[in-house]
């Protein structure tokens, strides 16, 4: 009994699952909480594993021996493109955002995400725009073009047929997933760790994962930009990548690797976060080098955009661009070294217990050395050119992502299991499991290494007798096999655990983070009340947390209001600023994906007015979620809060929504940066680059609309200011003013482009320009329909100088839509006349 | 310049560094498209000279701003004190990076013609 409320633990359990808890049946599709959709994210990251783990196999079986012909070409191209795009996409991402997703929160003491809406919507982004990719290989038409999809290869003429629409549209719906849990991860960690939790205090897994969101905030927005205009280029005919009519194939490859680079790290990181996380616990001390691990961290995040080029090593740059990506390529050894350094200190000075997620993080330091050595190799541009689309290059690949990724998953995964069921792994099963991956894999991928060497290509269906190649591939064809039979190993032992697997207790590894203060298994609230813990070691310093926390005798125990909260914390201090109330279950994640999937799929079979219908349908729910928020009676329709306790978020003007907005920005301003960056790129370097005699946009107009646009904004920044003061006179008028202007813009910005000698078909010249005024179009008309519910909201009451949180949120994205206005202006009215051209 | 404990150090650095290659990268190309120098030159050219240039004023701005970093690390703050302290070391480990990384990219124009 807790003598500052007088309730006892199971009275107070009761109460927050009133708020809290799950529903079952179907209404689990309404389900927003993180630990539910974080299992939901690896358990269907782990199918698909399944899956692509299949379809090597069947690639196995097909090269164990030359010259046979158990799969056909055709399929065989299906199949190494399709297990790329899985394992990279559907199972690699998705795996290690979801074990983020169910981790963050528990680790920073906080409740759930700061938007749980969100969370659902991704996972259903994701596992929808996963089917439709995989049904693709059930009708028998999936890409075949390379898991990077190169132009001219992926273009209408030598892909015919939706096969590269599939992966097109799949991979960039399962992409609005991954950025949305980037965004959600990023405000997560830095607005709701406990009380007193600092950036210097927080667990090192949360560093990972918030390099890792970011990384995708910033690394996804190429590829989405690049998927886009090449969909444009396959359906609409706009030449993007034709260079017969201005455009140019590299800069797919540019877009590709300026994504695809970073990719690797987006997965390595929450690896080496897990491996980070795990050490200490089984060394039986806390990490050496702290700092120089967040700063290893840190670097390796930014460094890894600085590599794309040396994917491109083959295709003819000068050799001082090559050697700066090539240096920048061996750079990057330097903070994953100071990792493996730090780990191989851990171990050394501490007193290490080899349980079963030890010996995968054994296997995986041994593993990602090699396969990080051979990647110094391949940043050496005369050997890069030697083993380019060798097989060699292959063995590299899955000894950094499988060796770097997959290893430390399953000792992460062995390692939480007692969290996710309460109860332990079968030790003998798990070693057997273990023996057999590692011995496998090796045999697999070492001897991978030789053919490549011995000049066998990447991606041949077969191959002719006595070249040398024959006995190691049927060594690596054994030891997929052996592989397969571990992995088999491990689920058959995750599978019987939960029947026979002994209680786990309340902390069975003696771990010392805070997701072992919670419940084992947790309950959807996590935490009754939230351990006020400046220490880097909360468990280790006081072993009976996990009791105090379920008795409530830490702070915000109080749920008599009904309302979802967790603390709001300073960035940097961790000091409590404010308290977060979040939504509770909603269908509208799951109708909002639904109605985008439809969209995906009326794109697919290209009925038009059906993908419009979509739209329009998406976009009624998703204004119906920003509906439901603020002092909406079905959020937080009363500012009450305990005596002495700071006020609720959206009685402030420095909410996480403004944190959300501005990170969803960056992803934004990452993709208009790579449509500015293809512009330029191919005004320069296209061979075939047409610019028109007379400029294509009457320049007059145009800057009306442009300065319409700007006195809006300032208008809006007024508005907001004049809020700050305790000014809310006239708001809804002020607000119905901005809108007007806003659409005044936006007419005037559609006569403009119907007015123009524009042919997006013709040239790439015309086709990028019109992209630009898509992009504009889509920015400046969100911001007219945002500020007029505001109007609206301020008419309901819900907002207004007492709750005035969401006329900040929009602010930016007003800002944002002008800056890119003036910008775009000067790209493609301002520069054309620089260069003396139209 | 920003406060060195400023949280935004902990992106400062590197982030100059990876906005320097992107354009120095991207000012090679457009040099060597629109005036490419003779191939027997070898590296001693106007557009290495350039990159040098740049490369060594950003070296010494980076290693100016590590400098500066360290010296708040070393008297620490007062009302933020460990926080503060973390950032502004951090931040000196984040410049001092950068400035390397800027270093070893831009000293390869000492060794390479520019558009071969």
């Amino acid at each position: 009994m807790n003598e500052s409320h007088g309730k006892d633990r199971a009275a107070l359990h009761d109460e927050f699952m009133a708020v809290w808890g799950n529903p079952s049946g179907w209404r689990a599709l309404t389900i927003v909480n993180h630990t539910a959709i974080g299992i939901r994210f690896m358990v269907t990251g782990g199918v698909f594993f399944l899956i692509g783990g299949l379809m090597a196999m069947l690639m196995r079986t097909q090269l164990a021996l030359p010259e046979q012909t158990l799969i056909a070409p055709k399929l065989y191209d299906q199949l190494f493109t399709m297990h790329g795009t899985v394992m990279m996409f559907l199972f690699a991402v998705p795996i290690l955002e979801g074990m983020a997703l169910y981790l963050v929160p528990k680790m920073l003491g906080a409740r759930d995400l700061l938007f749980p809406r969100l969370s659902a919507f991704g996972y259903f982004c994701y596992l929808f725009g996963s089917l439709i990719l995989m049904s693709s290989l059930v009708l028998g038409i999936a890409p075949a073009a390379g898991w990077f999809m190169y132009t001219p290869l992926s273009n209408a003429v030598y892909s015919p047929g939706p096969s590269a629409d599939f992966w097109l549209l799949g991979v960039t719906f399962i992409e609005i997933s991954a950025v949305s849990a980037g965004v959600e991860l990023v405000v997560s960690i830095l607005r709701s760790r406990t009380s007193g939790m600092g950036l210097l205090h927080m667990p090192l897994y949360c560093w990972y994962i918030l390099v890792m969101a970011l990384m995708i905030v910033f690394g996804f927005p190429p590829l989405i930009l690049g998927s886009i205009l090449l969909e444009l280029e396959r359906s609409a005919g706009m030449p993007f990548f034709d260079v017969a009519r201005g455009g140019d194939s590299i800069l797919w490859q540019h877009l590709f690797w300026l994504f695809g680079h970073p990719e690797v790290y987006i997965i390595f990181l929450p690896a080496a976060g897990i491996v980070s996380t795990l050490l200490p616990v089984f060394a039986r001390r806390s990490i050496v080098a702290y700092q120089w691990i967040v700063l290893a961290v840190i670097a390796t995040g930014f460094i890894s955009f600085g590599l794309w080029v040396h994917h491109m090593f083959a295709i003819g740059i000068p050799k001082l661009a090559q050697a700066f990506f090539s240096m920048a390529s061996m750079l990057i050894a330097i903070p994953t070294g100071i990792q493996i350094f730090a780990w191989l200190a851990t171990l050394w000075t501490g007193r290490p217990v080899y349980h079963v997620p030890m010996l995968w993080l054994v296997g995986f330091l041994i593993i990602f050395v090699a396969g990080g050595l051979t990647g110094v190799m391949l940043a050496l541009v005369p050997f890069n050119w030697q083993v380019h689309d060798t097989h060699f290059v292959v063995a590299h690949m899955h000894y950094v992502l499988f060796g770097g990724m997959l290893f430390p998953v399953i000792a992460g995964l062995y390692y939480w299991l007692p969290h996710f069921s309460g109860r332990m792994p079968s030790d003998k099963l798990a070693r057997w499991g273990f023996w057999l991956t590692f011995i496998g894999f090796n045999t697999t991928f070492l001897v991978m290494h030789l053919t490549g060497l011995l000049g066998m290509p990447r991606r041949v269906y077969t191959y002719p007798a006595g070249l040398g190649w024959d006995l190691p591939n049927s060594l690596s064809s054994i030891g997929g096999f052996i592989t397969a039979m571990g992995i088999a190993m491990v689920l058959l032992d995750i599978a019987l655990h939960f029947r026979f697997g002994r209680p786990a207790g309340t902390n069975p590894w003696q771990a010392d983070t805070l997701e072992w203060a919670t419940d084992i298994p947790p309950e959807p609230y996590n935490f009754i009340s939230l351990p006020a813990y400046p220490m880097r070691h909360p468990l280790w310093d006081q072993p009976d947390l996990q009791a105090t926390v379920a008795e409530g005798r830490h702070t915000l125990p109080e749920i008599e209001h009904g309302r979802r909260e967790t603390w709001g914390s300073d960035a940097v201090t961790g000091r409590v600023r404010d308290i977060i109330h979040l939504p509770g279950n909603s269908w509208l994640p799951f109708y909002a994906a639904l109605a985008l999937s439809v969209l995906c799929i009326s794109l697919l079979i290209r009925t038009y007015s059906l993908a419009l219908v979509a739209v329009g349908v998406s976009l009624v729910l998703l204004l119906r979620w920003s509906w439901i928020n603020g002092a909406h009676p079905l959020a937080a329709p009363d500012a009450e809060v305990m005596p002495g306790y700071p006020p609720l978020h959206s009685r402030t003007f420095d909410s996480p929504g403004l944190w959300g907005m501005v990170v969803t920005l960056l992803a934004d301003g990452a993709l208009f940066l790579s449509l500015l960056f293809g512009w330029l790129y191919l005004w320069t370097v296209a061979p075939h680059w047409q610019v028109p005699e007379t400029a294509p946009l009457a320049w007059m107009p145009l800057l009306i609309s442009g300065a319409l646009l700007t006195v809006a904004v300032i208008c809006y920044i007024r508005v907001v200011q004049r809020l700050r003061e305790g000014l809310d006179s006239h708001l809804r008028g002020w607000l119905w003013g901005i809108s007007v202007l806003g659409l005044l813009h936006c007419g005037m910005l559609i006569w403009v482009w119907a007015d123009s000698t524009l042919v997006p078909t013709q040239t790439a010249h015309d086709a990028v320009i019109s992209v630009m005024l898509m992009n504009q179009l889509f920015h400046s008309g969100l911001a007219v329909i945002m500020t007029v519910l505001q109007a609206w909201r301020v008419a309901c009451g819900y907002v207004g100088k007492a709750a005035p949180y969401e006329l900040a949120v929009v602010e930016p994205w007003w800002f944002y839509t002008v800056v890119i206005f003036w910008v775009s202006f000067a790209a493609i009215v301002l520069l054309p006349i620089a260069w003396g051209g139209a | 310049m920003i406060s060195p404990y400023n949280p935004f150090q902990l992106a400062l650095g590197l982030a100059v560094w990876i906005i320097w290659f992107a354009l120095m990268y991207g000012a090679l190309s457009y040099a060597c498209e629109v005036a490419p120098p003779p191939a027997e030159h070898g590296p001693f050219t106007w557009i290495n000279v350039a990159l040098l240039f740049s490369t060594l004023a950003v070296t010494g701005f980076l290693l100016y701003w590590a400098y500066d970093c360290w010296r708040a690390a070393s008297a620490g703050d007062r009302r933020n004190g460990s926080s503060h302290r973390f950032i502004a070391r951090l931040g000196m480990g984040i410049n001092l990076i950068g400035a390397i990384a800027t270093l070893s990219l831009g000293l390869m124009a000492v060794l390479l013609p520019p558009c071969l």
